[in-house]
C-alpha cells in the first residue's frame, strides 16, 4: 500500500514537472526517474508512468495557456486558437480545458473498464490498413485547416516531409541526406524542429501576452454546448490515442479539426483538443500492457523497465494492471483538476508579475532542456548546429502556418513504412 | 545579442562541468534510446552504482554509430554492447566510426541469437510452413534485405511461395500483426519469441544450424544443403581499457546478477540460454566472423 502511494506521489510530482516545464516531456522525465523507479515492482512502475502521463496533460495545457509556448505537440491547438480568444473570455478557456481534461480522462477510464473483456480484439485495430487510413485522414484534416495558399501549404508540407526523411531509412536501408554524418542517421531531433519551426513562428504571431493580466478570477461555469460535445471528443481521443507514434497528438488533432469544421468558437475548439488528448493519454496504455506494443518512446522505456522487473505483456496481466491503476488514475485526475482549475489563479498570480519574463523563462527552459539533454548524449555540437540552421528557417517562416510542415515531419517515416508494407501485403 | 551571450555561457558552463567530473567507468548505449540494449546498459549502470564502489557515466546517444565513436574517444574503462547488424551497416557505409576495433580479449560475453519462425498456437502447423506450394505472409523486422533473403532461401529450398512483410517498429508490432491475422508467421529473435509465446504463439522452426531450445533447425531439415537458411547474429558485450583486477571484479559482479534468479539481468534473459561468458578467444573471433558473413550479402 505504501509503495503504491509512493508511486502515485512520484507520478503526480513528475507529471507536474513534465507538464509545467515546456520541453521537458514525458520521455525525459522517465529517463530522469530511472534511478528511482527501476528498483520498483512492475505495477508500481506502470502506475507511476500512467499517473505521470495524465498529470502532464493537465499541467501542459495550463502552461500553454499562460505562456503560449507549446510544451508538446498536442498543445498546438491551444497556441493556434488563443490568438482568437477575447481577453474577457480567457477564464472560460481555463475552465473548459480543465473540465474537458477531466471528462476525457473519466470517459476513457470508463470505456477501458467496459471493454476489459474484449481487449484481446484491440489487436485488430492495429492492422496496417486501418492505421494507414487513420493517418491519411489526420493529414487531410491538418492540411484542410492549415492557413495559407494551396501552393504554400504544398511547399511547406513537402519541406516537412523532406526534413522528416533525413536519416537512416530502414525500409530502403539507405541514409537519406545525412552527408556521411553519423548523428544525422537518427534524423533531426524532433524537439529542435518543434521549437524552431513551430514555436518560433507561432510566438512571432501571438498577441502581446500582457492581456493575460485580464484574468481577474477563475470562472466555475462551462458552456452546455461544450459539455454536451465532450463525450464525443473523448471517444475520438480514445481512438486517436491508439495510433503508434502519435497517440495524444492525433487525439487532439482529430478532435480539434472536427470542432473546427463545426464552429468558429475558439474555446469550443480548444476544449475539443484538450478533452481528446486526455482520453488518448488513457487509451495509449492499452496496447503496451496487452500486446507489448509501446505507442510512444516514453512507453517503450516504461515497458522496458517493467519487463526488466519480470513483467510480460499479456491479456491477463494487462487487465490486472489496468484494473489496479483505476484508483491511482482517478486520484491523479482529482489532484490535477484542483491545480488546473481552482488553484490556477494562484499560479497566475506568479505568472502575472511579468508575462514577458515568464515567456522568456519558458522558452529558455525549453532550450536549456534540449541543450542539456544534448550535452548528456554527447551531441551538443550536432544539436547546436541543427538549432542554428532550423532557427534561421523558422525566422524565414515566421509569417506562415507551419502546422502541416511539423505534422508531416513527424509522420512521414511511418507513412513510408506503412505504404511499403501495404504493397508487400497486397501486391 | 544578450540572449545569445547567455545561451553561449550556459553551453560553456555545461561543457566545463562535464569535463570536471571524473568517472571510473563509462557505459555506452549503442542501441536505440528505448530498446533492449538500452535497458540492459541502464541496468548495468544501476548495478555498478548500487555497489557504491564505482562512479558510472552513462552515454546514451541512441545511435550505434555515435555510440561507437564515443567508445573510441573514451580512454577510461568502458562497457558496451555491439551487434553483428551494426557492424555490417558500418562496413557497408565504409564508416570507421561505425565499426568495432575487434579484440577477442575485450569480449566478456557473447549472445548468439537465432531467428525463429513462429505462429499462433491455432495457426498453420510446422509441416504446413514447408509444404511445397504453400503460401503464407511472413512478418519480420530489419534489416529487411537480410531477413527477406531467409524467406527467399526457404522458398527456393522447400518450393514454397511465402511473402516477406517488413515491420521496422519492433517485435511488438510483428507480434500484434500475427495476432490480428495480418501475417501468418513471424520471424522473431529469441527474446521476442519468448514474449510472443506468453501471448499464445508457438515457434515451429529455427534458423540456427542445429536444434535450439527444442525448436528444430530448417537448415538441418534441408540436410545442410542451403547455407542461406542460416540466420544467426551475435551480440557481444565488451569491456575495454580495464586493468585486469578491475575487469575481473566488474565482470564477476555482472555475471552474478545475470545468474541470480529474480535479479534484473537474470529477468532479461530468463530461459533464453543464448549467452556465453567464458568463450575462448579463438571461438569468439571465428563465430563473429561467421556471423558477419551470414549477415552481409543477401543469399
Amino acid at each position: 500500500m505504501e509503495s503504491m502511494i509512493l508511486s502515485i506521489a512520484v507520478g503526480i510530482v513528475s507529471g507536474m514537472i513534465s507538464g509545467l516545464l515546456p520541453g521537458v516531456g514525458n520521455l525525459l522525465t522517465m529517463i530522469m526517474l530511472i534511478p528511482i523507479i527501476s528498483q520498483w515492482a512492475p505495477l508500481e512502475i506502470f502506475v507511476c508512468f500512467a499517473v505521470l502521463v495524465q498529470v502532464s496533460q493537465f499541467m501542459g495545457s495550463l502552461t500553454t495557456i499562460f505562456t503560449q509556448v507549446p510544451g508538446e505537440l498536442s498543445s498546438l491547438p491551444i497556441v493556434q486558437e488563443l490568438k482568437n480568444v477575447p481577453n474577457k473570455n480567457l477564464p472560460d478557456v481555463i475552465s473548459s480545458t480543465a473540465v474537458g481534461s477531466t471528462v476525457g480522462a473519466g470517459i476513457a477510464i470508463t470505456i477501458t473498464l467496459m471493454l476489459l473483456n474484449w481487449l484481446q480484439w484491440f489487436g485488430y485495430f492495429f492492422r496496417t490498413e486501418i492505421l494507414f487510413v487513420l493517418l491519411i485522414i489526420a493529414v487531410t484534416l491538418v492540411y484542410k485547416h492549415a492557413t495559407g495558399s494551396l501552393v504554400e501549404k504544398m511547399l511547406l508540407g513537402c519541406a516537412g516531409a523532406v526534413l522528416g526523411l533525413i536519416g537512416y531509412n530502414p525500409v530502403i536501408e539507405q541514409n537519406i541526406l545525412t552527408f556521411g554524418h553519423p548523428s544525422l542517421m537518427s534524423g533531426l531531433p524532433s524537439s529542435v524542429v518543434l521549437v524552431c519551426l513551430f514555436a518560433l513562428p507561432q510566438l512571432h504571431q501571438v498577441r502581446d501576452l500582457e492581456i493575460l493580466a485580464c484574468i481577474g478570477k477563475i470562472r466555475y461555469t462551462v458552456s452546455t454546448k461544450i459539455l454536451a460535445a465532450m463525450p464525443l471528443w473523448s471517444i475520438i481521443g480514445f481512438v486517436g490515442g491508439l495510433m503508434p507514434g502519435l497517440a495524444t497528438l492525433l487525439s487532439s488533432q482529430l478532435a480539434y479539426n472536427w470542432a473546427k469544421a463545426k464552429t468558429q468558437d475558439p474555446i469550443y475548439r480548444i476544449a475539443a483538443s484538450e478533452t481528446a488528448n486526455n482520453a488518448g493519454a488513457i487509451s495509449q496504455m492499452i496496447p503496451m500492457l496487452i500486446l507489448g506494443l509501446p505507442i510512444l518512446t516514453s512507453e517503450a522505456l516504461a515497458l522496458g523497465l517493467m519487463e526488466s522487473k519480470g513483467y510480460m505483456p499479456s491479456l491477463t496481466t494487462g487487465i490486472e494492471f489496468l484494473q489496479a491503476s483505476v484508483v491511482p488514475l482517478l486520484v491523479s485526475v482529482i489532484v490535477s483538476i484542483l491545480f488546473a482549475w481552482p488553484l490556477a489563479l494562484i499560479t497566475i498570480q506568479f505568472v502575472l508579475i511579468n508575462m514577458r519574463m515568464v515567456r522568456t523563462v519558458a522558452i529558455s527552459l525549453l532550450c536549456l532542456t534540449i541543450f542539456y539533454q544534448a550535452f548528456l548524449d554527447h551531441q551538443l555540437l550536432f544539436v547546436t548546429a541543427t538549432f542554428v540552421v532550423l532557427s534561421v528557417l523558422g525566422w524565414l517562416l515566421r509569417q506562415r502556418d507551419t502546422t502541416l510542415m511539423v505534422f508531416l515531419f513527424l509522420i512521414i517515416d511511418r507513412l513510408v513504412e506503412m505504404s511499403f508494407r501495404l504493397s508487400q501485403l497486397y501486391f | 545579442m544578450t540572449h545569445t551571450k547567455k545561451f553561449l555561457a550556459v553551453i560553456l558552463l555545461s561543457v566545463t562541468a562535464g569535463l570536471a567530473m571524473a568517472t571510473d567507468i563509462t557505459v555506452v548505449n549503442t542501441g536505440s534510446k528505448t530498446g533492449g540494449i538500452f535497458a540492459e546498459s541502464q541496468a548495468i549502470v544501476n548495478e555498478l552504482n548500487s555497489t557504491g564502489k564505482y562512479k558510472t557515466d552513462f552515454i546514451n546517444p541512441g545511435n550505434s554509430c555515435v555510440g561507437m565513436s564515443q567508445v573510441k574517444k573514451t580512454k577510461q574503462p568502458v562497457l558496451f554492447f555491439w551487434e553483428t547488424v551494426y557492424e555490417v551497416a558500418g562496413r557497408n557505409s565504409n564508416n570507421s566510426d561505425c565499426q568495432i576495433d575487434f579484440r577477442s580479449e575485450d569480449i566478456v560475453r557473447v549472445d548468439t541469437n537465432d531467428w525463429r519462425i513462429c505462429t499462433l498456437t491455432n495457426g498453420p502447423s510446422q509441416a504446413d510452413f514447408i509444404k511445397s506450394g504453400s503460401s503464407y505472409k511472413v512478418g519480420h523486422s530489419g534489416p529487411g534485405s537480410i531477413l527477406k533473403s531467409y524467406i527467399t532461401a526457404i522458398n527456393d529450398t522447400f518450393k514454397t511461395n511465402h511473402t516477406s512483410v517488413l515491420y521496422t517498429t519492433g517485435g511488438g508490432s510483428i507480434g500484434t500483426a500475427m495476432m490480428n491475422k495480418e501475417i501468418d508467421f513471424a520471424v522473431f529473435s529469441p527474446k521476442q519469441a519468448t514474449a510472443a509465446m506468453i501471448q499464445g504463439a508457438v515457434c515451429h522452426w529455427s534458423l540456427n544450424t542445429k536444434e535450439t531450445n527444442g525448436i528444430p533447425s530448417l537448415y538441418q531439415k534441408a540436410n545442410g544443403t542451403n547455407p542461406g537458411l542460416i540466420g544467426v547474429y551475435q551480440t557481444i558485450f565488451v569491456a575495454q581499457n580495464f586493468d585486469v583486477a578491475t575487469k575481473r571484479e566488474v565482470i564477476n559482479l555482472l555475471k552474478t546478477n545475470f545468474n541470480t534468479p529474480g535479479a534484473t539481468l537474470n529477468n532479461m534473459y530468463k530461459g533464453l540460454n543464448i549467452s556465453q561468458w567464458d568463450k575462448s578467444a579463438g571461438d569468439i573471433k571465428k563465430d563473429w566472423d561467421l556471423a558477419i558473413v551470414v549477415n552481409t550479402a543477401p543469399k
